[in-house]
């Protein structure tokens, strides 16, 4: 089931937050577009840069999202597109094609997913054309399966030439040779790329025209070499002649509406919206000003007659406390000695971390005596000191209207184990709670394309001492549909996934979670969880973690080993019978080009041993697209449809949709298809994410928020 | 099953809009403010009003209120129009704020940095012109800007300036005589053009400054120097 989560510190929720998020941002990202004068180029109906059915050899800025509806006939296609790095991109499609009745049709309608791969060959200059490659469906059942290869060149800015030559369905009509034979047969149970297919049998050119009649139209033409044989045979379409007509209206925020007249038969229309991660709605944010620095009296920077006087310190705590307050950040404690300050403090509320640090420092000049000139900034995470940054107070002073690249390389970071103080009395035990909606949301599953739960979400915090924390939440459902879920799961595991709609059907109220958690720090480098109690949704038990991350290290390494046991239906106390010992040795890596690696080895929870490989797409902001892959010993046969899990995430931090701090981030997962195998349990504040915010290299990213 | 696939999908999103979050956690209310931001967009409504420009009465409060420096400074763009104190000094850098938390900081009458007015000016190097206007004297410069993306990264901007100066002109506002220098900068992609007008003391008392790409102009005057 494709899953929407989010999480933020302290917890983990599933909300509808992540779709609207999504909606926000490609809405106000539009409206950034313009500021960057890249607009992109016009997108076919396959939601990638096309003619109208044909692709072209043009390519999206980097880094851009895109989706697109389009309809024409009984033809639905929905795609999400992202520009992967300059050259690559990707796209998901999920299509539904009414009174198509095709095997494993719904009431008349055939859904279908598919991802398509382009590759920039050459980029467009003043001499040479635009040429690109594109695998279009090449997981899958392959309906929309083909290969192609394109040009496009641009004269007088305004007329563009596209030519190019496709396989597959791409050479249905028109066909001028063939390139060996093209199997027809699946790959194991589908969901494999169909490598075997790739280029193989009948090629037929495709050419088209797109033309500029002002700068917000463009007028189009294409000849197209598919046969639409299935949609004529299986369906009722009219494919009556080769050539397609469509006008593009392009919008001030960089959106895009096309009109067309496809296949002689047929009027149809489309949708695009654009957005992209680097440009955000509201640049630097809204967040109110920070207090500036107070720069000390140089007669007093000697002064340590204070040094013995406890009620000086109570001052220096107190103000220092309130201040921070008024940042939203906690203080917890403060060592102070004549000439330095160890701090140690929480950040709810800034993504960009060092944004929190130079808020706290700054407060810190308010209010501490002169002589203190060493200031130690310790956040905690899940209330264990990470990292210990510290800045002398005279380069703070120094280097307030600097560039913040002169205050980072002032700045050590080195690790806070057994450094930070111990929290002030009267901070612990702490209690949290919140009466939230939530929506739970299922998308492009292969027989509806929208499920939703949605209710009301109670949870609860208490933290006993700051790192030990008893946490639990409850939902009550108020409607929804995610409960009519008829599918029977086929597959030959343990049912450790796909019972979903029975935990949906008759968990309410459900006990989402009921944990007792411990974090600690076993050693330098080191970083540890135990979580005892309802751990998720389905599965109730113990999981332990220990992670190695050096401070500035680009690599880390986990290990986690979790026992648990099936929770029954209703998601209250009981158990089932199903019990499974299951872990992962995990190596992260982040590779400094605005890529991130994850791989982790180990038993799944239907008992299954295999690999999981990551690989995400980060941007500095919080921004991440990543996809994933797990391949275990389960035969393809006995997984199901799919042969493997996959799947595609995009996450969307909070603070950039809104433009004001917050550390809440929004994860839309998109999975092929849930099944047994390759299922991972869902325990909460896992360490990584967390530990490495504060850590370099992905601490330095944001750095040019110090001083914001 | 039979609704259109919108109102199913919509329903459940609506009805998690119309309930308000509670508790001591804010994440939960963050949460909320997506929702009510989404529908802002779609439906047009949600737009904040410019609060009212000060009046002569109130700048002659505020002037009563305090013995700092006063400066009134009006956003061209936002049509933002605010009184600002001086809040905090380091060096030759003297900054201004609001009660609701937006500053400006100049360096001699000079703007080196904004916060909390969105797409702030993070920092500028600007001594060279400051040099020449300071002086009365016409000549070039170079000023660097730096903002942050969109991506929370620095970037910066690099621009030729030359300053030229104007003789003496009415000071905008009051009418007193000032002198009256100009800066105009070219850089990549834009340019832009700020003007200083500066008392018997040599000192800014009014100008009207590039502040970026999001803010534009801004026209300080200095109701107390």
């Amino acid at each position: 089931m494709p899953q929407l989560g989010s999480s933020r510190e302290g917890s983990r929720l599933r909300l509808m937050t992540g779709v609207s998020a999504a909606a926000l941002t490609l809405l106000s990202a539009g409206a950034a577009l313009p500021q960057t004068a890249d607009i992109p180029p016009s997108f076919g109906l396959y939601g990638v840069p096309g003619l109208l059915d044909m692709p072209s050899g043009e390519t999206a800025q980097d880094a851009l999202i895109s989706g697109s509806y389009a309809r024409f006939g009984d033809t639905n296609r929905f795609t999400l597109s992202f520009q992967i790095t300059p050259r690559i991109s990707g796209s998901f499609r999920y299509s539904a094609l009414n009174n198509f009745p095709a095997p494993g049709n719904v009431d008349g309608t055939y859904y279908d997913r598919s991802f398509d791969l382009r590759y920039t060959i050459l980029e467009e200059d003043a001499r040479r054309p635009g040429v690109v490659v594109g695998l279009q469906d090449f997981i899958g059942t392959g309906l929309y399966g083909a290969e192609y290869i394109v040009a496009t060149k641009t004269f007088a800015d305004r007329l563009r030439v596209t030519g190019g030559l496709g396989w597959g369905r791409l050479a249905t009509d028109g066909s001028i040779g063939t390139l060996g034979t093209r199997p027809t047969e699946l790959l194991g149970s589908g969901g494999i790329p169909t490598y075997d297919r790739w280029f193989r049998g009948d090629v037929a050119p495709f050419a088209g025209l797109s033309y500029d009649v002002t700068p917000n139209v463009t007028v189009k033409a294409e000849y197209s070499n598919d046969a639409y044989l299935e949609e004529t045979t299986t369906g009722s379409f009219e494919r009556n002649s080769p050539w397609n007509l469509g006008v593009d209206y392009r919008f001030a925020r960089g959106g895009q509406l096309s009109a067309f007249y496809m296949y002689g038969s047929t009027f149809g229309a489309m949708f695009t919206i654009h957005g992209n991660p680097k440009s955000a709605p509201y640049p630097g944010g809204r967040e109110g000003a920070p207090l500036p620095v107070a720069v000390r009296d140089r007669a007093d920077i000697n002064d340590l007659g204070w040094v013995a006087d406890e009620s000086v310190k109570a001052d220096a705590r107190s103000t220092l406390s309130g201040l921070m307050e008024t940042d939203g950040l906690v203080y917890e404690g403060l060592k102070l000695d004549g000439r330095r300050a160890v701090l140690r403090m929480r950040n709810p509320t800034y993504s960009a971390e060092p944004q929190a640090i130079g808020r706290a420092a700054r407060a810190m000049t308010r209010a501490l005596p002169a002589s203190v000139e060493v200031f130690t900034i310790i956040p905690t995470v899940n209330g264990v000191p990470s990292t210990a940054i510290t800045l002398r107070r005279s380069d703070i002073e120094r280097l307030e209207n600097a560039p913040a690249s002169e205050l980072m390389a002032a700045t050590q970071i080195t690790d806070g184990y057994g450094v930070a103080p111990r929290p002030d009395a009267g901070i612990y035990p702490r209690f949290s709670w919140s009466i939230a909606p939530y929506v739970q949301l299922s998308t492009f599953d292969p027989d509806n394309p929208v499920r939703a739960d949605a209710g009301i979400r109670a949870s609860a915090d208490y933290y006993v001492a700051p790192n030990l924390v008893l946490s639990g939440a409850v939902t009550k459902k108020v409607g929804g549909n995610l409960d009519d879920i008829t599918r029977v799961s086929d597959s030959k595991l343990p049912k450790v996934r796909t019972d979903y709609a029975k935990y949906s059907a008759q968990g309410d109220p459900a006990i989402e979670h009921l944990t007792v958690a411990h974090f600690g720090r076993p050693g330098r480098d080191l970083y540890s969880r135990v979580t005892l109690g309802y751990l998720e949704g389905m599965y109730a038990g113990i999981s332990g973690e220990l992670l190695w991350k050096e401070v500035d290290s680009p690599l880390a390494f986990g290990a986690e080993l979790n026992y648990v046991r099936q929770r029954e239906f209703d998601q209250m106390f009981g158990l089932q019978d199903y019990d499974v010992v299951t872990g992962h040795v995990s190596a992260y890596y982040d590779f400094g080009n605005g890529f991130h690696g994850q791989l982790d080895v180990g038993r799944y929870l239907a008992g299954d041993y295999g690999a999981t490989v990551t690989l995400d797409r980060e941007f500095a902001n919080g921004w991440r697209v990543g996809a994933y892959a797990t391949v275990t010993d389960v035969s393809s046969e006995d997984f199901g449809e799919g042969s493997f899990d996959k799947g595609i995430r995009v996450t969307v931090p909070l603070a950039w949709s809104l433009g004001t701090p917050s550390r809440t981030t929004n994860t839309i997962d998109i999975k092929s298809l849930t099944r047994d195998g390759g299922a991972r349990l869902n325990v909460r504040d896992r360490l990584y994410g967390k530990v490495r915010d504060y850590q370099r290299p992905e601490f330095d990213k944001t750095f040019g928020k110090v001083w914001r | 099953m039979k609704r259109p696939l919108v109102t199913r999908a919509i329903a459940p999103l609506a009805l998690a809009a119309a309930l308000a979050a509670c508790g001591n956690d804010d994440s939960a209310r963050q949460s909320t403010a997506v929702l009510r931001n989404v529908a802002g967009l779609i439906t047009g409504g949600g737009g904040a009003a410019a609060p009212a420009a000060p009046t002569g009465e109130q700048v002659a409060q505020t002037l009563a209120n305090t013995d700092q420096p006063v400066a009134l400074v009006n956003l061209e763009a936002s049509q933002l129009t605010a009184l600002l104190i001086r809040i905090e000094q380091n060096g030759r850098y003297d900054t201004y704020g609001s009660s609701d938390r937006r500053t400006v900081t100049f360096k001699d009458g000079m703007i080196t940095a904004s916060r909390g007015l969105g797409g702030d000016l993070m920092s500028a190097s600007l001594d060279g012109s400051l040099a020449l206007v300071s002086a009365r004297r016409a000549g070039s410069a170079v000023r660097q800007m730096r903002f942050l993306d969109g991506e929370d990264q620095i970037f910066a901007y690099e621009f030729t300036c030359t300053v030229t100066d104007n003789g003496t002109q009415p000071m905008p506002g009051s009418g007193k005589p000032t002198r009256k220098m100009t800066e105009s900068c070219g850089g990549d992609l834009r340019s832009f053009e700020n003007s200083y007008y500066l008392d018997g003391a040599g000192d800014i008392v009014a100008s009207r400054q590039w502040m970026g790409p999001v803010l534009g102009y801004v026209n300080v005057a200095q109701a107390r120097k």
